[in-house]
């Protein structure tokens, strides 16, 4: 019975040494490769949100994006959890070509399938800090055709360039502010994001990136700039 | 000629979507658009096709006893492995799929193969065998992203051919419904083909 045991027992430690070393000799393998794909990944999702939303051109030195991305690293981590979401590093902070402090983090929310991860950018200017532009890094668990629209350029673009009063205000989509009139750079001075038209039927998806950015800009003026 | 009619056997005949009702969590779950039913499709036939062949050929090595947990180490090997080279590879479809591809080690195809198949049959029967069901299974994914993302969203591989827009097709309901139909349809075509011989 104790020899039957101990035959089946090492019988399936073979087993799990062969996979375990067949598994160690793959993921050798494609280390590098994966860290590789998290770099550039995460360097072209930088190199979006740092671009003029006007006229594409990127705001900071590419050489200076890339030396601080390697520096700080890529992996997520949180900076500061908060009850509607959480603030993610590493928080990249660069000097845009005229040199106004460039601040850009990431932040998660909830969807409605799952969290919505957006990564930001904010520029110092005279008045406070301004919204470049965002990317919505991680929508996999929203509804397609529906919450996964926020993946099209063309609706994250509506987030593009809000001024300082709008985020002191707290970014908001149109129909949480009652669907007011106006165009979308007249309304994104109130703090309003027009997203009802492109997202027709789709409310909570875009609420998750409102939260973080509201959530990114609160962490950046009260921990950072300590304002 | 009776390998080719394992490798055919998964097509439509035996399916194992439409006709064996196996692996329904990934089959509503991602079917939301081709491309997603195509990448788990094709994982899922990697893993299937090579789990098969292990398992057919360690099968006499393997104590009656623990050959389930044995047969979970090796699906899980290759399910790591498919999901690191993905992850290393296919690095956008790798976030899409997420979740589901670990989710493909408690796939009850690729579980229902080893022990129905694979354990009792030769290594090229059982490759034989993995890549029919491996591709039965992707062609049912596909045909049901497809036709989720063309009433759902318009477009077929993200290339668009109408304006008209079913939001039901793309929610859980528009799979389940979309899933009993094709079953159907499955279900008469394999009866018909029958009555004929």
């Amino acid at each position: 019975m104790k020899k039957e045991m101990l035959k089946t027992g090492l019988t399936l430690m073979v087993f799990t040494v062969v996979a375990g070393l067949a598994l160690s000799l793959v993921y050798v393998a494609t280390k590098d490769r994966i860290k590789k794909s998290e770099i550039s990944a995460k360097l072209e999702a930088i190199n979006q949100v740092l671009r003029d939303p006007i006229s594409g051109a990127i705001i900071v030195d590419e050489r200076e994006v890339n030396e601080i991305v390697r520096r700080e690293g890529v992996e997520s981590r949180t900076l500061r959890e908060y009850k509607e979401g959480t603030v993610l590093g590493p928080l990249y902070t660069f000097l845009s070509r005229d040199g106004r402090k460039v601040y850009v983090l990431s932040a998660q929310a909830p969807g409605y399938g799952g969290n919505v991860v957006t990564m930001a950018c904010f520029i110092e200017n005279g008045e406070g800090l301004m919204l470049n532009v965002i990317r919505v890094l991680d929508y996999s668990q929203e509804t397609p055709g529906l919450g996964a629209k926020i993946g099209e350029t063309t609706v994250q673009e509506r987030f593009s360039l809000i001024p300082p009063e709008g985020l002191e205000h707290g970014v908001r989509v149109d129909k949480d502010a009652g669907s007011p009139q106006g165009t979308v750079e007249e309304l994104k001075a109130k703090g309003i994001v027009k997203v009802s038209d492109v997202m027709t039927g789709a409310t909570i998806t875009p609420r998750a990136v409102t939260t973080a950015i509201n959530l990114m800009y609160k962490y950046l003026t009260e921990e950072v700039l300590k304002r | 000629m009776s390998r080719m009619k394992e490798l055919v056997k998964g097509f439509v005949k035996e399916n194992p979507t439409y006709v064996q009702v196996l692996g329904m969590c990934p089959t509503l779950a991602v079917t939301t658009n081709a491309v997603n039913g195509l990448g788990m499709g094709l994982a899922t036939t990697f893993v299937l096709t090579l789990s098969n062949v292990v398992i057919s050929s360690i099968r006499k090595l393997v104590p009656e006893k623990i050959r389930i947990p044995i047969f979970i180490v090796v699906i899980a090997t290759f399910v790591t492995i498919i999901d690191l080279l993905m992850h290393a590879y296919l690095y956008d479809l790798w976030k899409t799929l997420g979740l589901y591809i670990p989710l493909i080690v408690v796939n009850c195809i690729i579980m229902g193969r080893a022990e129905a198949y694979a354990s009792k049959h030769g290594a090229l029967d059982s490759l034989m065998d993995g890549i029919g069901m491996g591709l039965g299974f992707t062609g049912s994914l596909v045909l049901l992203g497809s036709i989720r993302e063309l009433f759902g969203n318009g477009t077929i591989f993200g290339i668009k051919v109408w304006s008209l827009r079913v939001f039901l097709e793309i929610l859980p309901p528009g799979a389940y419904i979309t899933l009993g139909l094709l079953s159907g349809l499955f279900v008469f075509v394999g009866k018909k083909r029958g009555e004929k011989k």
